[in-house]
């Protein structure tokens, strides 16, 4: 009898919704199926359905909520499709639901841009719209990430300078821009004023519409353009290292522009007219000059 | 003689270094948290100058299962046990990661609860030795709660044989045994007496739910509600039959701050009039200022 072998499948029974529904219409078909021994079966036969299907539940609501606090509205807007909080949950049978937080984070952004790439049945419209909230979603987790590792290899934490100076102007560490075709409040709106706490609930509820957000996608562009910096919280204490983002919410297509601050032009070679809103974001600790 | 206390979360409402502060409150905290113990090295301190003692209770262990906890992480659980000077270290006796990279219960959603067999056991006893060879410190098993049971032994036999086995004490959380008995189909206090309850150091008393599915009764931990009356009855057992019984930690985490002290109160009378430990009565009774 292997442990090892009981454990591993008993634990893949706890995440795997189709795995659980053969195994206990046909256990030890499923099983055999699976690989696993006879011997290793017998501790798992007598197991109560409904008690262990609470148990799936409530890991399934925890691990979901969490994953979905880093992606709020382009999980609502996929788990407010036909089918979608069973989609999204499918995540949890990846191996990469047991990876460390930040990849893991990262792979469920993946997962959600391989749900958008099989085909919504939406309109291209909403497709692009949801593609451009991931894209900055996706970002969001990735600079985090990617600021998390720096940390742990030894890096200095970067600091966030408020002053504009008199040297370049440049987009700092672990910032990007994305543009979307219209204002994040109206998405929101869409999506019943989701949040990163309560996105899950939301999703699971089915009371999400995505013809509400199709609406959204649907009207006449407001674009805006979202900049964002992963910044550290606090001091690092051994590997915990705690990440929020500085964000704004500008008017327009401006990702090329930010995308070009290339660290050689300094604040006052930009044009007046747009030095009070650089001004500002220097002092948001959104652009920075060196 | 620690008394009764809470069981709190830092860095969250209710703060536990106010309540410890105020009349009535709890005699010490047991607190979760990552096992980097600087990260709450100000809250410690502050409950050590207020000459409150901590208890550090993780869930970031495997205490059976396959999966042995590498030496990095005991080390580092040793150093925090050591750093905050918590007279014991206890947790569930429940699977918090899988592979060898190792990590907290909250990636799996919550502790994956032990297979009752006595080849799991063998396992845990394993599991349980890794532990104290390396953590300095008297080590305390508790039973997770459960929706389900894998297996063919009692809990209480199996836990019971773990703990004379490893020379480890027991932490019994009355709404943990009240899950075990609905899913074994018992009555409350049923078959407890399997256990060496000479060997329980601590006694846990919170809030859940007791749900009813497919006509079976299914109990669920919830800290921020009261305390059901099957959990006050357990814990009037455990109470009269733990000779050697030290502390009892009255879960808080998410409770609403005005229902602590009053809790606390409640529980101290009732372990001022049953515990069967005279010198815990006398000291419930110091704690009412009696």
């Amino acid at each position: 009898m292997s442990t090892a072998t009981q454990h591993a499948f008993l634990v893949r029974l706890l995440f795997d919704e189709e795995l659980r529904d053969a195994f206990f219409a046909e256990p030890e078909a499923t099983a055999s199926r699976e690989g696993v021994p006879p011997d290793d079966l017998e501790a798992l036969k007598t197991i109560d359905r409904t008690g262990f299907e609470l148990d799936a539940a409530m890991r399934r609501d925890y691990l979901m909520s969490a994953l979905c606090r880093a992606y709020p509205l382009s999980a609502a807007a996929l788990g407010s499709l036909p089918g979608g909080p069973r989609r999204l949950a499918a995540f949890l049978t990846s191996p990469r639901l047991l990876a460390d937080p930040s990849t893991r984070s990262e792979a469920f952004g993946e997962h959600l841009a391989r749900l958008l790439s099989f085909g919504t049945l939406m309109p291209p419209v909403w497709d692009g719209l949801v593609e451009s909230i991931l894209a900055f979603e996706r970002g969001l987790v990735r600079e985090a990430a990617a600021l998390r590792r720096s940390v742990e290899r030894g890096d200095p934490v970067p600091t966030v300078k408020r002053k504009p100076g008199p040297g370049p102007m440049a987009l700092p560490a672990f910032s990007f821009a994305v543009e979307l075709p219209v204002p994040t409040a109206l998405i929101k709106g869409a999506l019943d004023q989701v949040s990163a706490e309560s996105a899950w609930h939301h999703i699971s509820s089915g009371r999400l519409s995505s013809q509400r957000l199709l609406t959204v996608a649907r009207a006449d562009p407001l674009p805006v353009t979202l900049l964002a910096r992963a910044t550290v919280v606090g001091v690092p204490v051994g590997s915990v290292v705690d990440v929020t983002h500085l964000t704004a919410e500008l008017n327009g297509r401006r990702a090329a522009f930010f995308a070009g601050l290339d660290g050689t032009r300094p604040l006052s070679d930009f044009p007046r007219s747009e030095l009070p809103a650089l001004e500002r974001l220097i002092e948001a600790g959104l652009l920075e000059t060196r | 003689m620690l008394g009764v206390g809470a069981s709190l979360s830092f860095g969250v409402e209710p703060d536990p270094v106010a309540l410890a502060a105020s009349p009535g409150g709890p005699s010490f905290i047991e607190y979760a948290g990552p096992v980097e113990h600087g990260l709450h090295a100000a809250s410690t301190k502050a409950l050590q100058d207020l000459g409150i003692p901590v208890l550090y209770h993780p869930s970031c262990l495997n205490l059976c299962g396959p999966h042995p906890n590498p030496e990095h992480w005991l080390t580092q659980v040793d150093a925090h046990v050591k750093a905050v000077g918590s007279a014991w270290l206890a947790q569930d006796v429940a699977c918090c990661f899988v592979g060898n990279t190792p990590g907290y219960s909250i990636q799996l959603g919550y502790f994956v609860p032990p297979v009752q067999t006595r080849d799991a056991l063998e396992e845990a006893v394993d599991r349980v030795m890794e532990v104290r060879r390396r953590v300095q410190a008297p080590l305390l098993l508790e039973p997770a709660p459960v929706t389900f049971v894998a297996g063919d032994m009692d809990i209480f036999s199996w836990l019971g044989e773990l703990a004379r086995r490893t020379g480890c004490g027991l932490l019994l959380d009355a709404g943990h045994v009240v899950s075990h008995q609905l899913v074994a189909g018992r009555e409350l206090t049923e078959g407890l007496d399997a256990l060496p309850l000479d060997q329980v150091v601590e006694v846990h008393v919170a809030g859940g739910v007791i749900e009813e599915h497919e006509g079976r009764r299914y109990y669920k931990d919830a800290h921020d509600l009261p305390v059901l009356p099957e959990t006050w009855s357990v814990f009037r057992y455990l109470l009269e039959h733990c000779p050697n019984l030290k502390a009892v930690c009255v879960e808080c985490e998410g409770s609403v701050a005005d229902t602590v002290l009053p809790m606390l109160r409640k529980t101290r009378e009732r372990v001022a009039l049953g515990a069967a430990n005279e010198a815990l009565r006398l000291k419930a009774r110091e704690e009412l200022g009696q």
